[in-house]
């Protein structure tokens, strides 16, 4: 049972469906959290090749543009830099270490688009027409 | 009387690690720890669920399915395995050879019957291929309440020409507006 209004932390597992919280299901809990914190995307970003403009971001250490890397473009591309680390809200630091990324091209049209992990904080997106050419074009890209 | 729980359903992407119960202040009482590490769960545990479960909810998709273009034979797309946090698969409509589009409600409800609005920022469009096959997309505001709930999706060649009858998978990830 839980400890009570007079100790509510540490949590007791056990009691009820309705006021506790059991073993069982709290085993779950984690298991289903840790799988899919092994899986999960690191980030999603939307960026435009050939810009050095980051229209939105979303990521684990936080949401908005504001959180977002360091953009930088050329022709075709657009590298995004993040941070060497990150702090939880509890001031505990981890190194960027990102794994791999996915792109998609977020522009209705006939390009396509590959992408580099040139270092454990960097990503570059490079935008093709069908022929080949650079393009430049709106990219949704998920990083692990 | 059923439980309103914090927050927002998670696709709607604005809960945080306090949502859940965390607090960068928190303690167990009187600062004693587990009595009983087999059967209690401390502040400092609850602490790291909450801002885990906050992190990976930030990044998560709303979905993923795959769909087949039914072009030989005109028809709306196939939905195949669809999995999604809340609802069910979306409408399809075929716009052309390798060109759909796929319609969401405005909002779905969680388990506990909150609502929780659409809004989708991005996706992995994936052509499931052999050859040098690919698709782009566009999320669109079809009820024009500024926030996306349609994707239309293309496939192309290496050419430049749309795809007969294309299979592709999709990721679809919601946002904050």
């Amino acid at each position: 049972m839980p400890l009570g209004g007079f100790a509510p932390l540490p949590l007791r597992l056990g009691g009820s469906a309705e006021q506790g919280w059991t073993a069982q299901q709290h085993a779950r809990a984690c298991a289903d959290l840790v799988a899919l914190l092994k899986t999960a995307p690191f980030a999603l970003l939307d960026l435009q090749t050939g810009a050095s403009t980051l229209h939105g971001y979303v990521g684990q250490h936080g949401i908005g543009i504001e959180a977002g890397p360091v953009i930088t473009s050329g022709t075709g591309f657009a590298r995004a830099t993040w941070d060497d680390g990150y702090v939880d809200p509890f001031g505990q630091y981890q190194a960027t270490r990102i794994k791999g990324a996915y792109a998609s091209t977020a522009f209705y049209s006939s390009n396509f688009c590959v992408e580099t992990v040139d270092s454990a904080k960097q990503v570059t997106v490079r935008a093709y027409s069908a022929a080949g050419a650079n393009a430049a074009t709106r990219v949704f890209v998920v990083v692990w | 009387m059923a439980v309103v729980p914090t927050g927002t359903p998670a696709w709607v992407k604005s809960n945080d690690f306090q949502t859940y119960g965390g607090h960068v202040d928190k303690a167990n009482y009187q600062s004693l720890g587990a009595v009983n590490p087999r059967t209690d769960v401390t502040a400092e545990q609850l602490a790291r669920m909450a801002a885990d479960l906050a992190a990976v909810m930030r990044t998560a998709s709303f979905c993923t399915f795959a769909y087949t273009c039914n072009d030989t034979s005109p028809a709306v797309p196939t939905i195949a395995d669809y999995s999604s946090m809340s609802g069910s698969a979306p409408t399809g409509v075929r716009n052309g050879d390798g060109d759909a589009s796929f319609t969401w409600d405005a909002s779905y409800d969680d388990v506990y019957s909150v609502s929780g609005d659409i809004h989708f920022i991005g996706a992995l469009v994936i052509v499931i291929s052999s050859t040098s096959e690919f698709a782009s997309y566009q999320v669109q505001d079809p009820d024009a309440n500024s926030k996306n709930e349609r994707i239309r999706i293309k496939a192309f060649d290496d050419a430049g020409a749309a795809v007969q009858d294309a299979q592709v998978f999709v990721a679809m990830f919601t946002g904050p507006v």
